[in-house]
């Protein structure tokens, strides 16, 4: 019964979607309010379904209801509770579900908040939204609906069940993270979409979204950050990106969102660059709807995969009319848009956000063309040439040297133009210590990049704290308020700024981790008992091979002893390799798994991975990596969101505003 | 297939579609979004003008701003504040 | 010159350079392992080039071969459809590399054998779309 019920409110969802956008598009044309009630309450109700429908499908996994095709494909009677939840975002039809579901809630609290304002623009920003939803809806009712039931003559008595390797926690928040980030997007762009229209001016609705991109933006950061984070920590090759098309698919939005989040501050103080803002709202959506298309059509293993399932020319032809619209309203909305001010000096902090936003856009392009090069070779060349990390690297660590050398720069100008005493006054102190730092750093013997990304992280830490140390300097000369209380004070008044400098000084220190990866170690060796290898300066000795038989899994857990070159002890490292179904007697059904150890410091991390073992001669596999300053990668992403979160946080003024 | 349960769904449909096209069934209703939309995002100007006057005088103090580019923008925001303010009153009196 | 044109200038020019470098580092990546071809292993019995290549395909039942000497060491044929590519490869093989795993290898084809360096499986993590083959599910029947 639930499954039917499940399938229908999602039918009935699509045709309430449709009615509402009928309804709303007669009274843009009428004015007749009655139309724009009956409208929003069919949206709402829209919203409301699809909650349902998510619920349902919730409690056919949690009871098991292998009826259900998605249930029995993705759970099995012994997955944990927690991850018969998190299959609800497992799986293609249910992760679709699960999109326009988290676009639902954001639906119903944007009306909620927005019931009393923006009455010419409302009904446009509901249209717009309802037809991403009725995108999802079509492909959840048509292509692939979570509610179908299996495809079986028998009654089936247990599940596929979940994949051991994804049963942990960061694996089971990664996804829903993520999709707060990608789809709360939506929200900016549809409002960015009716100014458009009904020719808004001004900046006042552009101060409403930006709590909006900013939460959103919150979102998307972490998500991306815990999916860098599991990586390294589960899947054992001692790294945290790769740029793997479906990282890529999550960090395009990401750039252009960041870009949209700082240009947007320029419209709300000067009117300006409003083009640049429009284009890049439209940009970072179409990205999170690319996106969805890369993770979920297969198109990047190959093109043939993705002519296999309707899925991928549907997302695709989604995308090509979203870009299509959203130019061909651009286009002719330019005379009203561009604005009557222009930037007056190169050296003012106006041309730091444009130049902010071009070097955003820059590598943006980068990574998409680096992502889409493998589909646009077979289709122009008919040979596939696969894009690997070093291209990505090679390209991106210039122009994001530049983007950290502009998060120094950017604060340091004054609005309109910098005089030229002003700049010495400003730049001299940043400059001068970054500068020494520069040389200490070659005399230490690092070159090449090392040397300028350190040198650029002194240069923009230094210009965070002279800012803070103005800002309270202000305040003291002009209240005589204590250093404490002028911080206190100047951070509640200006949440935005010191919050975003605090994010900034978290870009730092992720910058320095990024940097450690220079100096990564890495080797593979085995070691019979009481035996010795060395990584760099560190040794590992094996001490001990114990074997033990547990519940679901059967393990060998090596014992390594790490020590430092002059014999002081580190640590003892112990890294297990499992088998999983090890009693299942087709031996190529039982699963190995690395269960890696790592020894973390501030100053990096030991990583050991427990390969293989020589039962025969007692010989145990490992493979080493030392990770210099990791670290610093994880503690910047948490100055990150305390940051975003400062920035967020409510003041009393604030509400008359949002 | 006739069942209790099927009888109560359409009943609850039915009774989700009434409620969602009631508004149609209505008077005419006075279309809110002329001047309250107007008087509106007057007062959230002036809300945001004095917040930016604010944030100016901060500027300046900081050193942000020089002293002439300064004095012309106040003048401009604070004139656009009166302008603002009178218009409200002018609004908000008819 | 008006700041408005000093701007225009800097901000195309820019835009100039970083598009030169894009284009720069996809023709001339200095590491090899940038830009690989991605072939099919008929392909590669066929060729003459002795360039670095990607090559996926299925282990072939049974093929699997450790090094008595060193344990690190292993060959396994590739099978692709029907045509079959010997490969050998030094390093720590992941935990799903087994008989009929999908695989993906890259290295160099010589003198009859693939000398792959990297090793990798079909990521377990990847949601899948449908699998509505009955026969991939691990069930149990009950006769009804």
């Amino acid at each position: 019964m639930t499954p039917v019920l499940g399938s229908v409110s999602l039918s009935l969802a699509a045709g309430f979607g449709i009615l509402s956008v009928i309804l709303l598009s007669l009274y843009i044309r009428s004015g007749d309010y009655r139309l724009f009630l009956a409208g929003r309450r069919m949206a709402i109700i829209v919203s409301a379904l699809v909650i349902i429908a998510t619920l349902l499908l919730v409690k056919e996994l949690i009871t098991s209801n292998f009826d259900v095709d998605y249930v029995a494909h993705y759970t099995s009677i012994e997955t944990p509770t927690i991850y018969k939840f998190t299959a609800l975002w497992a799986g293609q039809s249910g992760s679709l579900l699960f999109w326009v579901f988290i676009l639902s809630i954001y639906s119903l609290i944007m009306i909620f908040q927005n019931r009393n304002r923006y009455h010419r623009m409302m009904p446009w920003v509901l249209c717009v939204i309802l037809t991403v939803q009725l995108f999802f809806l079509i492909l959840t009712n048509f292509i692939t609906n979570p509610f179908e039931p299996t495809n079986a003559d028998f009654v089936i008595a247990n599940g596929l069940g979940l994949n051991p390797l994804l049963q942990n926690l960061t694996m089971a928040i990664h996804p829903p993270v993520l999709y707060l980030g990608f789809v709360g997007f939506t929200i900016p762009f549809a409002f960015t979409f009716a100014a458009l229209l009904t020719n808004e001016k001004g900046s006042l609705w552009v101060r409403s979204i930006r709590r909006w991109s900013l939460v959103t933006w919150l979102a998307l950061s972490c998500g991306i950050i815990l999916g860098g984070w599991w990586a390294y920590q589960e899947l054992g090759w001692g790294g945290y990106w790769a740029w793997d098309p479906v990282e890529n698919a999550s960090f395009m939005p990401w750039l252009t969102g960041t870009a949209f989040l700082h240009s947007i501050i320029i419209q709300e103080k000067k009117n300006m660059l409003r083009v640049w803002n429009t284009i890049l709202i439209m940009l970072t959506f179409a990205l999170t709807i690319f996106g969805t298309f890369l993770t979920r059509s297969g198109v990047m293993s190959s093109v043939h995969s993705f002519t296999e399932s309707p899925l991928g020319p549907i997302f695709l032809a989604f995308v090509a009319i979203i870009v299509t619209v959203c130019a061909v309203l651009v286009f002719q909305g330019l005379p009203k848009m561009k604005s009557d001010k222009h930037i007056e000096s190169l050296t003012s902090r106006e041309s730091g956000f444009l130049f902010n936003n071009v070097v955003f856009v820059t590598m943006c392009f980068a990574v998409f063309w680096g992502t889409i090069f493998p589909v646009i070779s077979e289709a122009v060349r008919g040979t596939k040439i696969t894009v690997g990390a070093p291209f990505f690297n090679q390209v991106n660590v210039p122009i994001g040297l530049l983007l950290l050398m502009l998060t120094g720069v950017g604060p340091l100008l004054a609005w309109r133009r910098t005089s030229r005493s002003n700049f010495i006054k400003y730049f001299s102190i940043p400059v001068g210590l970054a500068l020494i730092a520069a040389i200490i750093f070659l005399l230490f013997g690092f070159r090449d990049y090392v040397v300028i990304s350190l040198t650029l992280s002194v240069f923009v830490v230094v210009a965070i704290i002279t800012e803070f140390k103005r800002g309270i300097q202000a305040r003291v000369n002009r209240f005589g308020e204590s250093s404490f209380v002028a911080f206190r004070t100047m951070v509640r008044k200006n949440r935005s700024r010191y919050g975003g400098y605090f994010v900034h000084l978290g870009i730092v220190l992720m910058f320095i981790g990024f940097t450690g990866q220079a100096f990564n170690l890495k080797k593979e060796f085995g070691l019979g008992i009481n035996d010795r290898e060395h990584v760099g300066d560190i040794n590992f000795e094996l001490k001990q091979l114990r074997e033990e038989e547990r519940p679901n899994h059967y393990a060998w857990i090596a014992e390594l002893l790490v020590t430092e070159k002059d014999g002081n002890n580190i640590t003892t490292l112990r890294p297990e390799k499992r088998i999983y179904f090890h009693r299942d007697p087709n031996p190529d059904r039982r699963q190995p798994h690395s269960e890696l150890d790592i020894h973390t410091t501030l100053k990096g991390d030991i990583y050991s991975v427990f390969s293989s073992i020589d039962t025969d001669n007692g010989i145990a596999f490992f493979q080493i990596m030392i990770n210099p300053l990791v670290q610093f990668v994880w503690y910047g992403g948490y100055i990150l969101v305390l940051g975003t979160l400062i920035a967020l946080w409510p003041s009393k003024r604030e509400k008359l505003l949002t | 297939m006739f069942s209790f349960s099927m009888l109560m769904l359409f009943c609850l449909f039915s009774l989700v579609f009434l409620y969602s096209i009631w508004p149609l069934f209505k008077g005419v209703i006075f279309n809110p979004s002329n001047s309250q939309d107007t008087l509106d995002a007057l007062e959230r100007r002036k809300s945001l003008l004095y917040r930016e006057i604010q944030y100016i005088d901060a500027e300046y103090d900081i050193g942000n701003l020089n002293k002439e580019d300064y004095n012309l923008t106040r003048t401009e925001l604070v004139q656009e504040t009166s302008d603002i303010i009178a218009e409200i009153k002018l609004i908000s009196s008819n | 010159m008006a700041p408005k044109n000093k701007i225009v200038i800097t901000v195309t020019g820019f835009t100039l350079v970083a598009l030169f470098w894009i284009y720069w580092v996809t023709v001339n990546p200095i590491d090899e392992k940038a830009m690989v071809k991605f072939i099919s292993v008929q392909e590669i019995l066929q060729t003459e080039d002795n360039e670095r290549v990607r090559i996926g395909g299925v282990v072939a039942d049974g093929s699997i071969t450790l090094s008595s000497t060193n344990k690190l060491e292993v060959a396994f044929t590739l099978k692709e459809g029907d045509s079959f590519l010997p490969v050998e490869f030094i390093g720590t093989r992941p935990d799903l590399f087994k008989n009929g795993a999908e695989v993906i290898v890259e290295g160099l084809y010589q003198e009859g054998s693939f000398h792959a360096d990297i090793l990798q499986t079909k990521c377990a993590s990847r949601y899948e779309g449908d699998l509505r083959d009955a026969s991939s599910y691990n069930l149990d029947e009950i006769e009804i």
